[in-house]
């Protein structure tokens, strides 16, 4: 999908909902804190037969769900209200890096509007985007911990 | 008199200080009460206010105390159900690493072990309270990483261990360590333990 796609400007916040009720999603502060999303909230997927080394984790712009009439939290599907969202600029997704993960960051960050093309779905599919790397990647399960732990997330309570 | 029975459900927790997880749980009890008080002409007693407003809230005092084995069998439990839904998919190398990080870090009363999947389908297990996170993370071949950040997302360390291997002794006692003050804070384990 990234092939040709429009890459995401940099000071670009995007949003990855997710469920806090599922502790894959989200570990639990024992004290009380807010909590932190983890990886697993950050299904990376590969879309596409013929783009078998492309793995895609769909998030959604934030100006362009303003522009859709929605707020970060336009979202989170009706059905799940309990969900929280999680942001992060497109420039640190593509850009952190630190001592102990392999060089360099393999994320990159790419508009992707109505994935799957399909008449009448919800008008949030209009501001879809993806967090995107090519397999292999060294130290993937690193990289995608960091990525995780950079998001900002919040839930239905603290908004 | 409402502020008299808040007053009462707080001294009736004793010197221990509510979560902060419970204060939305407190103004439900506070509208219990004053639901309480609209239907009933007269109270017997502030313990038959409490008691109702209590048991008509979403207020549930679960003990924080844990042993060992407890939280061991929590791990385990989580670890099932990531492999029974196929989220999870870890070596029997890893898993041979996952059981010896579990007995040697997983202690009586330490913060509670949250269990993960990898972008690779292996297993990740994560300690976090008051904004302290340790991650221990299993690679396929059984190797695994130790990493910690602070409440300011400052690296405490990130250490590779070989597979066959425990933490060395410096490594070992730091994470022992960090773990046992973050045990000291835990106030509210999650929604799913116990």
């Amino acid at each position: 999908m990234s092939g040709g796609a429009r890459r995401v400007a940099d000071e670009e916040y995007v949003v990855r909902r997710f469920d806090p009720d599922d502790d894959t999603h989200w570990t639990h502060d024992d004290a009380g804190l807010n909590g932190k999303l983890r990886q697993s909230a950050l299904r990376f997927q590969a879309d596409k037969p013929d783009q078998s080394d492309e793995r895609n984790c769909s998030v959604y712009q934030e100006t362009k769900l303003a522009f859709l009439g929605l707020d970060k939290w336009g979202a989170v599907e009706e059905e799940r209200p309990n969900w929280g969202v999680a942001t992060i600029t497109a420039k640190e997704a593509r850009e952190f890096s630190r001592d102990g993960l392999p060089a360099p960051n393999p994320f990159d960050v790419v508009e992707d509007e109505f994935p799957d093309g399909r008449e009448g779905v919800h008008v949030r599919d209009g501001a879809h985007a993806a967090i995107t790397f090519h397999v292999p990647v060294a130290g993937a399960d690193k990289w995608c911990r960091d990525l995780a732990r950079r998001f900002v997330a919040e839930r239905r309570e603290s908004a | 008199m409402i502020s008299q029975q808040h007053q009462a459900l707080s001294s009736s927790t004793g010197s221990i200080s509510l979560p902060r997880v419970l204060s939305a749980s407190l103004s439900g009890v506070v509208r219990e009460v004053q639901s309480y008080l609209r239907s009933h002409a007269t109270p017997i007693s502030h313990h038959e206010v409490l008691s109702s407003a209590v048991a008509g809230s979403s207020i549930v005092w679960r003990s924080t105390h844990a042993s060992a084995f407890e939280l061991q069998k929590y791990a385990w439990g989580k670890l099932a159900v990531l492999r029974r839904e196929h989220q999870a998919l870890p070596s029997s190398e890893a898993l041979k690493s996952l059981e010896s990080v579990i007995n040697s870090f997983v202690a009586e009363d330490g913060p509670t072990p949250q269990m993960g999947s990898t972008a690779s389908g292996s297993v990740e297990i994560q300690w976090l309270a008051n904004g302290t996170l340790v991650s221990a993370m299993f690679d396929t071949s059984g190797e695994y990483n130790i990493f910690a950040t602070d409440s300011h997302n400052e690296i405490i360390f990130d250490e590779d261990v070989p597979f066959g291997e425990l933490a060395n002794e410096t490594l070992g006692s730091k994470l022992r360590g960090l773990l046992a003050e973050m045990g000291a804070s835990v106030t509210v384990r999650p929604p799913t333990w116990r």
